[in-house]
């Protein structure tokens, strides 16, 4: 009986070595890290020439608080308060709503509702953001305007409201991945010890899917950060405010201020010429910006490695009465939080359509454009395909890499410190991508306006949720599967092929999409290194001096200053037009995400 | 050489706290050993310092031996896990059919045609006691199998690698009497074929399956083995 | 292992920098020869019609806005473009800083920018403002429109971006060739963009005040210009330089223009290029008598 075993062929790769020994998957990891690494070096060092080239006074950027370049004063305090004020009060209104809805649309409702829903959340997303600002113009000033009884209602909070609009479906998106990638069995376990929903989700649910919801905060929280156009409209851009007492920190919400990337986005980096002492203020500016990003993550990671460490002990607060009402009112609440963000999509619908109904006549998707604003969007629309279409084939390896690298990282300093930078790269403001991106591929590289490098600017745009999410997903991967896949004679390499990679993707999906939809309504940075408004040709025919027309610029464009009517009705035609055109893109993701996710691994 | 795990003053350590051990045992060509122990022992950790799968934190020390080669602490690798497979008490289902799953490590380790592949999933089925009930079946998913089913598959995935060692870890703890009885009757198969480490803390199936038995009978206070146990 | 995995990432970075500098290598291989205008937002979709109308005879036009009016003159003198649009005069600055560049202005048309009140302040009494009045509305010395005749109402001022325009016909008016002083600490100031938005919350802010394009509050019934120093903003009187608010809208060019440039400029000063100002809420050359 002396063992058949080792008279087999050998299992061992002693001899032939193993098939699919997939080692490539570490440079792809890597490169994917690196990549990230490697945009934000390139962001910052486009900042720090800037500052090298003009004498930067930081105590005055940080403690003055008045801004006036014709008179060479270059204080940032009021905007680095009007940044905190927007930020914080966006985070305060949107994470709670978020996280209830989140929570409603994957433990409350039926999967017939809740994915429509979902689909509906995420499309909300792609929502360009000078709809949001327009609809910030419309709805909200007059709301604040009457609240605080001031004029016009141009205010820090108007822009929190708006930004905590526009960063809920994000949150809540990538929440209920979270939610849904924690296995049924442990909601059955939970149910069967005669557990109330509330309770359940509570003790069952959420642990394992707190990872998730936190990385959901961080994106939401660089989404809220880096966005310019949308707060552009309402906060009013005022300078130099800065309150010095608690009344006049009120009042100070409910009138003008000014950001950090407001003043970012607005015309001043262009006016301030490429060196000397007013562009090296701004690109202070930047860096400080890039600063408060890191700052808000590490402080936002904090305390997870304990978190993860030793299993949080559960509170028991006695034997709880009235265990039904108030699991019915929790209820709800939750299924109220999801009210909110419906409201909002259907309000924005009708809006759009009402507005936007030139997008329903099929010749407007079909024909060039003729002049300023006649004719159709075809030519617009091809050129925001292409781009959004580049991105992501771009974005998709490297955020997919960078993203598995910082979940499955063995150590967690290198993971947060490779988090915090992904983080503050999508934080980063587009203008200054654009820019970046302007020196170096237009101008440097003599690409001149090239489609390839508005697709590459809009990368980093895309990178950072990918990762985000990715990285999220693989923190949730039971310990089990992870064992019982090593205990088979898996390498890593392996491992991350056959189980991370497989495990992962829907949610890595879920961050493209939001990535995608994202940089589909960028504007900033498409103006400098992309495209024209009008005259390039629908397919670009090579990379240098190859301009593309894109919806969001156009949109952009027709928007400012035109008097002639027909451009309000074309600007709402080409807004209408691209919310359909991601919503078509989303929708095909989602039902492929939606195939494969029935198929959930389980233990 | 008789021995295929051999194991000599053992210990499992965090920092400079012994948590588990010192243990000194050997598997014997095709036996079955059983280690046995009041739950908080250390069983399960043991089976992980064995093939390197330890929690992050903890360090085993002491000499291991697997066939004739010498496994210094921290140099086991995937060509370890290989030959000697550990099954784990939750049996995970790999996304993909009963077929996928059954290959999930072969497919890894084997560089062979997928004829090859496939016919030795099937072998390792029958072994481990499964074949009938899914022969005809082998392409719907897994996740429809019932957990005894489940923890054979686990099994058959194991013994598709031809290990020399299998580790097996409370593989009937969750299962009623008919699927432990079933899952035993594969156990008891192996007998004579495979060098097998049992961890049970049921002593009436250790004596049923096993030759010679470990006792750990310190428990372990307080350690966070008790989580990965 | 550890030192293997970083190999390849580095192969792998070193060959995404080789292959971006054979992007770079290939970078003359040419261009595709249209005529490239950049510049002002507000002289856009002016000139993307008159593009349109010359496609037809064959002439390949890209119209972009960058940087505006300021973007699009850096970059005639970088030529990187081949025509500038602008809603300025070339300042000194500008002159200064590229020697090199031999600017031709061509004015192609006008834009008279008014100071922008709510009607139901003009209709109180406000209908004509001196420039020392608008100087303290904008510095937030005014506080209230019954400190000139107006309603009691407070004061919100709308003021334009830096490098609007708009914004530099304003501090001309106000300030002559003197620095414009910081934007006042007053909680009812508020910058705004382009000329839809300004309008957009004029229009909705009781007792607002703003520069703006006067074509802009044509046929709008809640908005109304004032007289400034008496004077109206009829084109006789931005013919004669009377109004003082009014700014020329030009197409630079580098050096006299030739060929497609020449035959674009030419295009809009025809009339029906002229036409297109109208189109688009600006005066033409004859209104203002030019």
């Amino acid at each position: 009986m002396t063992t058949e075993t080792l008279t087999r062929p050998p299992v061992a790769p002693d001899t032939g070595g193993r098939p699919r020994p997939s080692k490539w998957i570490w440079t792809w990891l890597y490169a994917g890290a690196f990549a990230v690494a490697a945009l934000l070096l390139v962001v910052v060092g486009y900042l720090g020439a800037g500052i090298a080239g003009g004498h930067v006074d930081w105590m005055e950027l940080l403690t003055e608080s008045a801004w006036s370049p014709t008179n060479s004063v270059f204080g940032g305090l009021a905007m680095i308060y009007g940044t905190a004020v927007v930020c914080a009060l966006a985070l305060v209104i949107a994470v709670p709503v978020s996280w209830g809805a989140a929570v409603a649309l994957s433990e409350y409702l039926p999967p017939r509702l809740a994915r429509p829903l979902r689909m509906c959340v995420e499309l909300l997303a792609a929502v360009p953001s000078i709809v949001y600002g327009l609809i910030g113009i419309m709805v909200l000033r007059p709301v604040i305007s009457k609240i605080a009884d001031v004029p016009g209602g141009d205010s820090l909070a108007a822009a929190g409201i708006v930004l905590a609009v526009m960063i809920t479906p994000t949150i809540v998106a990538v929440s209920v991945d979270a939610l849904t990638a924690v296995p049924d069995r442990v909601r059955e376990a939970a149910y069967s010890l005669g557990l109330t929903r509330r309770e359940v989700v509570r003790s069952a649910v959420l642990p394992p899917a707190r990872s998730g919801m936190r990385a959901a905060v961080l994106l939401g929280l660089a989404r809220a950060l880096g966005e310019a156009i949308a707060v552009f409209l309402v906060v009013g851009r005022a300078d130099g405010r800065l309150p010095t007492s608690f009344g006049e920190f009120l009042d100070s919400l409910s009138h003008p201020g000014q950001t950090l990337t407001t003043k970012l986005a607005g015309p001043e980096p262009v006016l301030a010429g490429t060196s000397g002492p007013y562009f090296a203020a701004i690109c202070g500016l930047g860096l400080v910006l890039l600063a408060l990003v890191a700052a808000a993550t590490v402080w936002g990671t904090r305390g997870r490695d304990r978190g993860a460490a030793s299993e949080r002990p559960l509170k028991f607060r006695g034997t709880a009465r009235l265990r039904q009402q108030r699991d019915r009112l929790v209820m709800t609440l939750r299924l109220g939080a999801l009210l909110l963000p419906s409201l909002l999509l259907v309000g924005m619908l009708a809006l759009l359509v009402t507005r936007g109904s030139s997008a329903f006549d099929p010749s407007f998707w079909f024909t060039s454009a003729t002049g300023a604003a006649g004719g159709g969007v075809r030519d617009q629309i091809v050129g925001t395909v292409l781009l959004i279409a580049t991105t992501g084939i771009l974005a998709l390896p490297l955020g997919f890499g960078a993203g598995i690298l910082i979940g499955i990282h063995a150590s967690e300093r290198t993971a947060r410190v490779l988090q915090t930078v992904t983080v503050i790269l999508g934080g980063a403001p587009t203008i200054l991508l654009g820019l970046a991106g302007f020196v170096i591929l237009s101008t440097t590289m003599g690409w001149g306006r090239s489609w390839l490098a508005g697709a590459i600017v809009l990368v980093p745009v895309v990178v950072p949720v990918i990762a985000l999410t990715t990285s999220a997903r693989v923190r949730s991967i039971p310990a089990e599967l992870t064992e019982s896949a090593m205990s088979l004679g898996l390498t890593r390499a392996q491992y991350v092929r056959s189980v991370v990679v497989p495990y992962t993707w829907p949610a890595t999906i879920t961050g493209l999409l939001l990535g995608l939809a994202r940089a589909a309504g960028e504007t900033a940075p498409l103006l400098f290194t992309a495209t024209v408004f009008f005259g390039a040709p629908m397919v670009p025919s090579g990379i240098v001096e190859s301009p593309v027309q894109a919806l969001p610029t156009h949109i952009f464009t027709l928007s400012q200053d035109s008097g002639d009517p027909q451009a309000v009705t074309q600007a709402w035609g080409s807004a209408m037009v691209l919310v359909l055109i991601t919503a078509v893109l989303l929708s095909a993701a989602v039902a492929l995400r939606n195939r494969f996710e029935g198929e959930r691994w389980t233990t | 050489m008789d021995n295929v795990i051999t194991v000599r003053e053992l210990r499992v350590r965090s920092r400079d706290k012994t948590l588990v051990g010192p243990v000194s045992f050997d598997v014997g060509q095709g036996s079955t050993t059983g280690l046995c122990g009041p739950s908080g022992a250390g069983k399960s950790t043991i089976l992980r310092a064995l093939v390197e799968l330890l929690p992050n934190g903890l360090t085993r020390d002491g000499e291991l031996q697997v066939l004739d080669r010498t496994i210094a602490p921290g140099k086991g690798d995937a060509d370890l896990r290989a030959k000697i497979v550990l099954v784990p008490q939750v049996p995970v289902v790999f996304g993909g059919s009963i077929l996928d799953n059954a290959l999930f490590g072969l497919r890894h380790v084997l560089r062979a045609s997928q004829g090859v592949l496939k016919e030795r999933a099937e072998k390792a089925l029958e072994e481990a006691g499964l074949w009938k009930e899914v022969a005809d079946r082998l392409d719907s998913p897994a996740q429809n199998l019932s957990a005894g089913q489940r923890q054979r598959l686990c099994l058959a995935r194991a013994l598709a690698l031809e290990p020399a060692g299998l580790l097996l870890d409370e593989p009937t703890s969750a299962l009623d009497e008919r699927s432990r009885d079933k899952v035993e009757q594969s156990i008891a198969a192996l007998h004579g074929r495979r060098a097998v480490l049992l961890v049970s803390h049921d002593p009436s199936q250790v004596e049923r399956l096993c030759d010679t038995t470990v006792n750990l009978d310190q428990p372990v206070a307080a350690s966070p083995a008790a989580a990965v146990g | 292992m550890f030192n293997k995995k970083f190999r390849s990432a580095y192969l792998v970075t070193s060959v995404l920098t080789v292959l971006s500098l054979a992007g770079c290598a290939d970078s003359d291989a040419g261009s595709n020869g249209a005529l490239q205008v950049s510049g002002s937002t507000t002289v856009a979709p002016v000139a993307a019609d008159a593009a349109q109308a010359l496609k037809a005879d064959g002439l390949d036009i890209t119209v972009a806005t960058q940087g505006g009016s300021a973007g699009g003159i850096s970059q005639l003198a970088a030529g990187q473009i081949n025509i500038a649009m602008s809603s300025k005069p070339l300042a000194k600055e500008d002159k200064a800083a590229n020697p090199d560049t031999d600017f031709l202005s061509t004015q192609i048309g006008a834009d008279a920018v008014g100071v922008i009140v709510t009607k139901k302040v003009a209709d109180a009494g406000v209908k004509n403002l001196t420039a020392d009045q608008v100087r303290d509305l904008f510095e937030g010395k005014i506080k209230n429109w019954s400190e000139l005749g107006g309603p009691d109402l407070e004061v919100f001022v709308y003021d334009k971006e830096p490098g609007r325009g708009t914004r530099e016909v304003l501090d001309k008016y106000i300030y002559g060739d003197e620095k414009a002083p910081p934007p006042p600490k007053s909680g009812n100031f508020a910058i705004v963009g382009g000329n839809l938005e300004t309008r957009n919350k004029l229009e909705s802010t009781p007792g607002a005040v703003a520069p703006l394009s006067t074509s802009f509050i044509e046929g709008r019934d809640k908005l109304a210009a004032v007289t400034l120093d008496g004077i109206e903003a009829s084109p006789e009187n931005i013919a004669s330089g009377k109004y003082p608010m009014s700014r020329p809208l030009y197409l630079l060019t580098d050096g006299k223009p030739k060929g497609s440039a020449k035959k674009f400029i030419d295009y809009v000063l025809t009339d029906k290029g002229q036409k297109l100002m109208t189109k688009h809420g600006y005066l033409t050359l004859k209104e203002i008598g030019k």
